[in-house]
């Protein structure tokens, strides 16, 4: 009962939210300690002082497919369907990184192609380190942008199964979204806010990667 | 036996409600029969009319609260591995396993411990309900705010430890090289006393240098 989707959710692609992880990892979610012990009535409020002590990011790993915090956090965000604006909020916080990438992750999998395109691509000047386990149960140092471009080339990313996005240029041939803006375009203009909208980290903007001719 | 015979009236009673095509046969699927449905609604809307006509009150539904977080650590291991003798008469929250005082029963291990406490039943128990408050953005931002907040007074805490640590470490220091003068003063004082008793020596030795100087002279 504690485990069903609220009765406010809608339905992703045609889904109960929660079926977006696979039956099989679901089930592992809900039997760990983690999830009984932590995540048991949680509200989006308290979410976040769950998120806030994440410390690396994961799918399941291991031969008995053990479930990382995170997502055992993300079933809990496709339970409780938050708002966009939580989400939103989730992704432009600042102060940490893994409530980043979590708000990320979950845009990804229940956002619209436009709205993928218009928050997760500005995380891409965001060169912080993330630490993240992969299925074997190793620990790999990756950088945020480099986790959100495989939200965008890969096919699963943390044991799931990442829903087919639209390409950008159809689009931009329909005048849904502005048009791409590079990062180094408004490091070179010196103009970061121009671009409404696309939202940029601010704390990033001066470890901004320099590209070469 | 029994329970072939409950399960075989469930299907029996499922059948008169979901009604097979008759026009395709082989087909096997259920299908919804709304016929059959509209006559339920229907009776126990009448049925439901007829009651307030009556002028029965309603039964009010039963308010509970929205579920909530668990505000304490569930104690798991507190008695782990530890022995206790029990016979007929320990009460049942004494004997082995997890006693739940809510519901007055023991669960005998740690995972459908916290099944049940999570579950439909002792959450009654507690007079919760099983939905969960929907949050708000501003709930969030200021959930964000609280904790940015905690986390500051604790490095303020954390700077005021360390000042204080920092601070003995000088007074350590200080009380070091107080010390050590008053070490360097004694063996001053050591020494000038020192030059005292070489002094007269010297004064003899200078005398008898003189002397002897005078001896020698006089030699
Ligand atoms: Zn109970």
């Amino acid at each position: 009962m504690a485990n069903q989707t609220v009765t406010e959710a809608e339905y992703i692609y045609d889904n109960n939210p929660q079926d977006l992880v696979e039956k099989i990892v679901q089930s592992r979610i809900l039997n760990c300690t983690f999830w009984k012990e932590e995540c048991f009535g949680l509200t989006a409020a308290l979410l976040v002082d769950k998120a806030i002590k994440l410390r690396f990011i994961g799918g399941v790993f291991g031969c008995n497919a053990q479930p990382t915090p995170f997502i055992c956090l993300v079933l809990k965000m496709l339970q409780l369907q938050p708002e966009k604006d939580i989400i939103v909020e989730f992704i432009k916080n600042e102060d940490y990184k893994y409530v980043r990438a979590m708000g990320a992750f979950y845009m990804r999998l229940t956002g619209t192609a436009f709205d993928c395109y218009r928050y997760l691509k500005p995380l891409q000047a965001d060169y912080r380190n993330v630490c993240i386990q992969n299925s074997e149960g190793e620990f790999k140092i990756i950088t945020m942008d480099e986790f959100i471009d495989n939200l965008f080339k890969e096919e699963r990313s943390c044991s799931v199964l990442l829903p087919r996005l639209q390409l950008r240029h159809n689009l931009d041939g329909n005048n849904k979204i502005e048009p791409k803006v590079f990062v180094i375009d408004v490091d070179m203009n010196e103009n970061i806010n121009s671009s409404e909208g696309d939202y940029i980290p601010s704390a990033m903007i001066n470890k901004k990667r320099r590209i070469l001719p | 036996m029994g329970n072939s015979g409950v399960s075989q009236h469930r299907i029996n009673a499922q059948r008169t409600i979901y009604r097979r095509d008759q026009a395709r046969p082989d087909d096997h699927r259920k299908k919804w029969d709304r016929e059959e449905y509209e006559k339920i609604a229907l009776a126990r809307l009448q049925a439901e009319i007829a009651e307030e006509e009556l002028g029965l009150p309603k039964q009010p539904a039963v308010k509970r609260e929205l579920l909530k977080q668990r505000d304490y650590k569930v104690d798991l291991e507190s008695k782990l591995g530890k022995s206790v003798v029990i016979n007929k008469n320990t009460p049942s929250s004494q004997s082995g396993g997890y006693y739940c005082n809510v519901c007055d029963c023991v669960v005998k291990d740690s995972i459908n411990f916290l099944d049940h406490i999570n579950g439909t039943k002792h959450q009654r128990n507690l007079g919760m309900s099983m939905k969960v408050e929907r949050s708000t953005l501003d709930q969030v931002k200021a959930r964000f705010a609280l904790n940015k907040k905690k986390l500051e007074e604790k490095k303020k805490d954390y700077d005021l430890e360390q000042r204080v640590r920092e601070l003995k470490e000088e007074e350590e220091k200080i009380k070091e090289y107080r010390k050590e003068k008053r070490k360097d003063k004694k063996r001053k004082i050591d020494e000038t006393l020192n030059d005292d008793d070489d002094g007269p020596k010297d004064e003899m030795a200078a005398i008898m240098g003189f002397s002897g100087f005078g001896t020698s002279k006089k030699k």
